[in-house]
């Protein structure tokens, strides 16, 4: 039985995976594109999103997926879309294995946090920078494609409703 | 998982917050590629969330329901808060919840709307990507419009219960 907080993990991974293929399909200009409010270029965007959940990945088991995603260095989306995809399996045993409550540090200022919040926030970020992300295409004049959960039970045969 | 929308019930919360610090006219903002205006946005928030939670738990959070209705107040909007809040405690009294129930119908729905079987699992995963969603696209209209959002990412959250602290060392 999968508990609701796998199908949000699931949903979150697959969210990017169809983000990260749809961009790949676009002129490569594109990624350059820009709407005000937002965290920055479309391809900044997907690289923070990325980044992110590499970061809150390693706080959590000390292992550092794929090579590390830096803001000084361009990576292709084939490759961050690989990373996104290991990371979506790591944040699943995660979510099987540890626990919730353990507390680890998370920088250098002796900040604590837990498992619990860490992946509560993974979720958070990987929404919000996707939404940004579909805002930078729509008001760019280029449908986003859909990743609601509605539309990930629909892609894997799961669940039929569509809306909001 | 009940942590998880505890912090979306907190984070629209806390931005209805922030909102009422605007006037009628920054209500009234959007920019292109998001739903709509603030307002609007705010309200399809709210309204979606009772909707999730009335298919949830089988039941009418109150009547009649908040339904999309265009351009309430902030303060009708605020006031359903509670409703939500209330709603998520009682789905996850019991304990865990089951992913795999399969839900046959929602009390909300309107004769001539069809209906549709899903697992408890699919309104509650939209639920989380539909306020984190929305809640992104409120926070780009002030940024573009030169209005300080609020942080709502967990971090404050969970500083805010204890669960995220600078520690004190010996």
């Amino acid at each position: 039985m999968k508990t609701p907080l796998d199908h949000v993990l699931r949903h979150n991974t697959w969210a990017n995976g169809t983000l990260l293929d749809f961009c790949r399909t676009l002129e490569p200009a594109r990624l350059d594109d820009r709407a005000p409010g937002t965290y920055g270029s479309l391809y900044g965007t997907l690289q923070h999103l990325v980044a992110g959940e590499q970061w809150y990945v390693q706080l959590i088991t000390g292992e550092l997926i794929g090579t590390e995603i830096r803001r000084d260095k361009r990576r292709t989306l084939d490759e961050l879309a690989s990373i996104a995809a290991t990371l979506g399996v790591r944040t699943l045993a995660i979510a099987a294995s540890d626990d919730p409550d353990r507390t680890i540090p998370v920088d250098d200022d002796n900040d604590r946090s837990t498992v619990g919040t860490l992946l509560a926030q993974l979720v958070h970020h990987g929404n919000e920078h996707r939404t940004q992300a579909t805002t930078i295409l729509g008001g760019n004049g280029i449908q986003p494609p859909a990743i609601s959960a509605w539309a990930y039970g629909r892609a894997v045969g799961i669940s039929q409703h569509d809306g909001d | 998982m009940l942590r998880q929308l505890r912090h979306d019930v907190w984070a629209t919360d806390t931005l209805i917050v922030h909102c009422r610090r605007l006037t009628a006219e920054q209500l009234q903002l959007s920019v292109p590629g998001t739903y709509g205006t603030v307002l609007r946005t705010l309200q399809h928030i709210v309204s979606s969330d009772e909707g999730y939670l009335v298919r949830l738990l089988g039941v009418l959070l109150h009547e009649p329901l908040f339904r999309h209705e265009p351009d309430v107040g902030l303060d009708i909007i605020a006031l359903h808060v509670p409703h939500v809040a209330d709603a998520v405690e009682r789905l996850f009294a019991s304990g865990d919840l089951d992913g795999d129930r399969l839900i046959r119908d929602t009390p909300a729905r309107r004769p001539d709307q069809p209906r549709f079987e899903m697992n408890a699992w699919a309104p509650l995963t939209q639920f989380v990507h539909h306020g984190n969603d929305h809640r992104a696209q409120i926070s780009t209209t002030l940024s573009a419009h030169g209005i300080e959002p609020p942080d709502l990412q967990v971090w404050p959250y969970a500083m805010e219960l204890g669960a995220s602290r600078e520690a004190k060392e010996a």
